[in-house]
């Protein structure tokens, strides 16, 4: 019998913060959700660049040249709960989702679950179709509200 | 990039916390290059005398950013720089820097004062007519109604002046200002902006919230 996929929620930015948080997950279940190893392979100063960029989305420092999401203008309104941290050609993509919810519909998590190197300008909807997708799984939702659980 | 779980990455080692500082200083010079007539790398590079290749460094990889090249990157662009040191109460830093434009929000949310005169005549002002100024049709002098938190900037014009409202409403209490309009005549004697108490919580249920 298989066993069921693992996911790990790593917290990136805003550990005890009441409004967001980063994450990074990796998750057995798909073959592409290994965002967690993927950034420690970055250069230091790339990891530095992004982790500021957390910080500044988490205090909602406002820069869509450097993190934004979709609206449903974009894409027929598909990926309205996708989100990209950008520098330069690297692209970590994930989704926002509401772990407390509903006793806490503010607080807001982006997690993170793919990294991807662009040399283009436009978005490739194959990785917001990934990151969709691991919004939509049960496992995935489960393992970020234990994260974030205020007991 | 091991670290101590709660501690915040710029605690590593104080070169961490000099690469968040200098990212934010360049977000500032950024901001300023993409605002209204755009700036590009090419000229800041011919206004610093150095090469396009250098300033995309600088703006790319500013770990070793000095503070001569930050003055000299402000300047070609017109801004200038001050140097703040805080007490946010996180002497741990678990929390990391408060970013710059936050700083510079607070300055440009009183009025950008030059000095500590024109500081001190705006904390000393206070108006009490908050209930009145987010009321729906109720208002301060009449004007637009009123507008629900969630977004972050909203603005409501009334006879005698400009409110704007900062923050998100109701979660952290109204942030309003009432900037008089200039040629409204019994408000130009007063032309610094003053805040505004925020609602009670007892005030925001009974408008509702």
């Amino acid at each position: 019998m298989d066993r069921e996929p693992i996911c790990t929620v790593d917290i990136y930015a805003g550990e005890g913060h009441q409004r967001r948080s980063v994450v990074l997950l990796s998750y057995t279940g798909v073959s592409y959700a290994n965002v967690i190893e993927d950034f420690s392979n970055l250069k230091d100063n790339i990891q530095g660049i992004f982790r500021r960029r957390f910080d500044n989305w988490i205090d909602n420092i406002s820069n869509k040249n450097h993190y934004h999401g979709w609206d449903q203008s974009q894409y027929g309104g598909r990926y309205q709960n996708c989100f990209v941290f950008k520098q330069k050609e690297h692209r970590l993509y994930g989704f926002l989702y509401h772990p407390r919810s509903p006793q806490d519909n503010r607080f807001q998590v982006c997690a993170l679950v793919l990294h991807a190197f662009k040399r283009t300008w436009t978005t490739d909807e194959a990785e917001l179709n990934r990151a969709k997708a691991l919004s939509e799984d049960a496992i995935v939702q489960r393992a970020i509200k234990r994260r974030f659980d205020m007991g | 990039m091991e670290m101590n779980s709660t501690q915040h990455w710029t605690e590593k080692n104080k070169e961490k916390f000099q690469l968040a500082i200098a990212l934010d200083f360049v977000d500032q010079l950024e901001a300023k290059m993409d605002s209204s007539p755009p700036i590009k790398q090419s000229e800041l590079a011919q206004k610093l005398g150095v090469t396009e290749g250098r300033v995309s460094q600088i703006l790319n990889n500013p770990g070793n950013l000095t503070l001569n090249m930050m003055v000299k990157c402000a300047r070609a662009l017109g801004l200038k720089v001050a140097v703040v040191a805080y007490d946010d109460g996180d002497s741990q830093n678990t929390r990391g820097p408060i970013h710059a434009e936050v700083f510079r929000s607070c300055w440009e949310l009183v009025s950008k004062p030059r000095d500590m005169w024109s500081l001190s005549s705006v904390n000393s002002t206070t108006l009490t007519t908050a209930a009145t100024i987010v009321g729906g049709s109720t208002h301060l002098a009449g004007g637009n109604g009123y507008v629900a938190g969630g977004a972050s900037l909203y603005s409501c014009s009334s006879a005698s002046g400009f409110i704007k409202y900062y923050g998100n409403g109701f979660d952290n209490g109204w942030r309003v200002q009432f900037y008089p309009h200039p040629s409204s005549a019994e408000n130009r004697a007063a032309l610094l902006p003053q805040k505004v108490q925020p609602h009670s919580n007892d005030e925001r249920a009974a408008l509702g919230h």
